[in-house]
């Protein structure tokens, strides 16, 4: 990945709070037969390894996990993107040399991969997942609420994914190498836009 | 990319809509330096080639260009949207509780055949095309030629064209296919009351259509 320092993200608390708003990451590996790539809910446990550990699980029947990964694992984590039309910049009213662009965030983490099936571990994995995609929700599901045969049965049907990360990087493209006055047309661009996506980009654009 | 029947979009119209509604994708990349990603918006020609081709630029300064060679597989992963979908949603689960969460998405996956295209008249034609695109549809559209000649043949020169011809195209619609019509239908309710607007009609035009056969 290519980040220049004025679009470069290394503070750890905002680089996990990218991931958690992410989601679903993109989880790719490098095999013979070519590189593998499926989209995944992943978590971070911040807590575990020195730099935090992804986790996350594919199900049994995804090939991904059957061939062997070379070298590390690579987890995707993409955030909301918009396309820059020059006209929103004070500064094309003032030299005209501005050119369009896009903005997006992303985070990259890297790391080796470990798939697992024990049960016990799966079963932590599933109940992270769920409560970190229930939470917030009026009536809360939980793994509990289904019959336990019918949990382990489940369970028989996924394989784990754990990638310690030794390193994150993040990328935020939100305009911030361009002059106040530019930030403040793009946002304004952004936020009157027909396309609800730019009102989600128009409130990143920093003051 | 693991794609069940039930979920598999082999629409060569559809992934090709998918792609140009959201350009923004993630060029994977297993050159030299090993695996890696950057997001870059493509342009897709859709009659070049068997399955289309992909057209972008990198600046310069980004190793990516330089870390594969010409005839080199690639991976464009273009992924527009994605919801969890909570159990709590599905009728079912009120009478026999066996279900589980999941999560629903729509992705296209293109592999191809990367050639690095380090010419000003092919990296011209990319911004062009991509500004033609991009500006379309606005009411006072922005042209290169609305920048001064030197300003942009400056900024020519500062980038590096890639193209990838499209060998295979993998879509994936994975919308609760291998559900119950009444399920699908109360999770894309759910979903769409929760205030999303894409995953959630796909969802209910796929209970429709299973409601249809019966």
């Amino acid at each position: 990945m290519y980040i220049p320092p004025a679009f470069k993200v290394e503070d750890r608390p905002e680089l996990q709070a990218m991931m958690k708003e992410s989601r679903l990451a993109n989880f790719i590996t490098a095999t013979a037969d070519g590189p593998f790539a499926t989209p995944l809910p992943m978590f971070c446990d911040e807590n575990e390894g020195e730099s935090g550990v992804l986790y996350g699980h594919l199900a049994r029947a995804n090939l991904q996990w059957q061939r062997a990964v070379v070298g590390e694992g690579l987890a995707v984590f993409m955030g909301p993107d918009a396309y820059i039309t020059p006209s929103w910049y004070a500064t094309k009213a003032e030299h005209g040399k501005v050119v369009p662009t896009w903005n997006y965030s992303a985070v990259y983490a890297r790391g080796p991969v470990e798939f697992f099936d024990n049960s016990e571990r799966l079963l932590a994995v599933v109940e992270r997942l769920t409560n970190l995609h229930e939470a917030g929700r009026p009536a809360r599901w939980s793994v509990g609420d289904a019959p336990p045969a019918f949990i382990e049965a489940q369970l028989r049907g996924i394989v784990g994914i754990r990638m310690p990360i030794t390193s994150l990087q993040g990328k935020r493209k939100m305009s911030q190498n361009r002059s106040e006055a530019d930030r403040e047309g793009v946002r304004k661009g952004l936020a009157e836009s027909a396309r609800p996506a730019d009102h989600i980009v128009s409130v990143m654009i920093p003051s | 990319m693991y794609v069940p029947l039930h979920f598999s979009e082999p629409r060569l119209e559809v992934l090709h809509d998918l792609i140009q509604r959201n350009p923004l994708g993630a060029l994977i990349t297993n050159g030299r330096s090993g695996l890696d990603a950057n997001h870059i918006p493509f342009e897709l020609e859709k009659t070049q080639g068997r399955c289309g081709t992909l057209h972008c630029h990198v600046a310069r300064a980004n190793p990516v260009w330089q870390d594969v060679s010409n005839g080199e597989e690639v991976l464009a992963v273009f992924r527009p949207a994605h919801a969890y979908i909570s159990p709590g949603w599905y009728p079912s689960k009120r009478e026999t509780g066996r279900q589980v969460p999941t999560w629903n998405y729509l992705v296209a996956h293109a592999h191809g055949r990367v050639t690095i295209r380090d010419d000003e008249r092919y990296v011209r034609t990319v911004v062009a095309k991509l500004t033609k695109t991009h500006e379309a549809g606005r009411s006072a559209p922005w042209k290169m030629s609305d920048s001064p000649r030197d300003y942009i043949a400056e900024l020519l020169k500062s980038i590096v064209g890639i193209e990838i011809e499209i060998t295979r195209l993998v879509g994936k619609s994975k919308l609760n296919q291998d559900d119950e019509a009444a399920d699908i239908r109360g999770a894309a309710l759910g979903l769409k009351e929760g205030g999303e607007s894409v995953v959630s009609p796909a969802m209910l035009q796929v209970a429709i259509d299973r409601e249809a056969k019966r």
